[in-house]
């Protein structure tokens, strides 16, 4: 209050005052300006040095357009912010339902895996499950064997042999690179078979002789004729079902014993040929 | 009137300075304003003749003509119009401030504002009818730059006697 009432004092006084500036100092420079204005209407004096004013400032008409530039970068740079802000958003949702998707489907593979145990299943593995080999030496005497150089880091411990013209043995040893492989016709070894004509099953049995197998335990009545083909049963698990192993060669039955002597001769040939396949079973 | 006799010649030239700054800003803002309200005949607010008003009434006595010679000069220049034609205009402006700044001091704001709005009203409206074909839309656009510059006018007066308190000798 005291402030207004002060300035309304000082307008009471200054309403009869005037400044020291008087017309008649004035007069002469609106004169001069008027003779320029016509100096320049009349004779355009000014145009050049217009032209040269333009030519100084006319970075300033570039400002608008610098200034307009910029706000466009400027949001471009936040548009383009937002814009990759929500792909973010969007992707991290794709990731959050991804791993809904992932927990659901580990718990069908769970419940799978629990189904097949309740089932018995007994799940194959797709395991690299053969290798190749290449016949180093082989020996038949004191018993015979074959040793196969393999690549390392291989397990062929289990496995069966194979050449280009059939089943020939199985992993005795390894070691490194090396295998042994004992001859499904060397002395004690047994391989269920079955007979293809009758599905009867038998054991043969090795002889130490290459190709020469025989068969025991199959009584007189036996339907078994020379010429009959055998092949594994797969029973035990050692070999493989329905590999071709050998043909009934001879038939004999000694009149005091009541079972037949038969003789087989073997399809594999063991010393044939410079590569094993190694398989499991 | 004390003032006047304790002036500091190193003050007076700061003061020169000031206001000659002051008002080449002026002259630069209102041609960038100029230029950007190109698509309303290039009515904008006139900022020379705010600050030109500021200095003719806070220093009369520094400010003088001269400052009004030059800065209309220089606008004539700039905005493209007869030489002159700002020059005439300011210098009667500056004269009516200058007789009557003490009026114009006591004013209150509200009051120096629409001072102000009459000022730029007829300023601008003479440029409108002397150089330009008149149209309701330019009208208005002069309307609008006079309330404008009332509303600027308080703050335009604080900067200003921020810069002056600071700069100049007052």
């Amino acid at each position: 209050m005291a402030k207004e009432h002060k300035q309304a004092v000082i307008a009471q006084k200054a309403i009869f005052t005037t400044g020291s500036m008087r017309l008649s100092r004035v007069i002469p420079s609106i004169l001069f300006a008027i003779l320029i204005l016509a100096a320049d209407v009349s004779f355009n004096v000014g145009e050049r040095i217009k032209i040269y004013v333009g030519f100084a400032t006319e970075p300033i008409i570039y400002i608008p357009q610098i200034v307009e530039e910029g706000w466009i970068s400027f949001s471009d740079y936040f548009e383009d912010r937002e814009a990759l802000q929500n792909e973010i958003d969007r992707l991290k949702e794709d990731i959050d339902s991804q791993r809904f998707n992932l927990i659901n489907y580990e718990k069908v593979v769970q419940e799978n895996k629990e189904l097949k145990k309740l089932l018995g299943y007994v799940e194959q593995t797709n395991k690299k499950n053969y290798i190749y080999g290449e016949i180093e030496e082989i020996n038949f005497a004191p018993k015979p064997s074959m040793t196969v150089g393999i690549g390392r880091n291989k397990k062929p411990d289990q496995m069966i042999a194979f050449n280009w013209t059939g089943l020939i043995g199985s992993v005795e040893l390894s070691a490194g690179s090396k295998v042994e492989i004992k001859p499904i016709f060397a002395k004690g070894s047994q391989i269920p078979i079955r007979n293809r004509r009758t599905n009867s099953n038998m054991i043969l049995v090795g002889t130490d002789m290459p190709q020469n197998f025989v068969i025991k335990g199959l009584k007189k009545n036996e339907d078994i004729v020379p010429g009959d083909k055998l092949v594994t049963s797969g029973l035990g698990k050692k070999y493989p079902k329905g590999i071709n192993v050998g043909t009934v060669n001879k038939i004999s039955a000694l009149s005091n014993n009541e079972f037949l002597e038969i003789e087989v001769l073997g399809t594999a040939e063991f010393n044939s040929g410079d590569q094993i396949l190694l398989t499991l079973p | 009137m004390a003032y006047f006799s304790t002036r500091n010649p190193n003050k007076t030239i700061s003061t020169q300075l000031v206001i000659g700054i002051s008002l080449i800003s002026g002259v630069f803002f209102q041609s960038l304003f100029n230029f950007f309200s190109y698509e309303i005949d290039g009515s904008s607010i006139p900022v020379t003749l705010l600050v030109l008003i500021y200095w003719n009434i806070a220093l009369p006595k520094n400010i003088g003509l001269a400052w009004s010679f030059i800065s209309g000069i220089l606008l004539d220049l700039n905005l493209g119009y007869f030489l002159g034609t700002h020059v005439i205009l300011f210098l009667l402006i500056s004269y009516l401030t200058q007789r009557y700044f003490h009026r114009i001091r006591a004013m209150f704001q509200v009051q120096q504002s629409i001072l102000i709005a009459s000022i730029v009203f007829l300023y601008l409206q003479i440029f409108y009818l002397f150089f330009q074909e008149f149209t309701f839309f330019g009208f208005m656009a002069i309307i609008f730059n006079s309330l404008i510059s009332a509303l600027i006018w308080p703050i335009l007066f604080g900067l200003l006697r921020l810069i002056r308190r600071k700069y100049t000798y007052a």
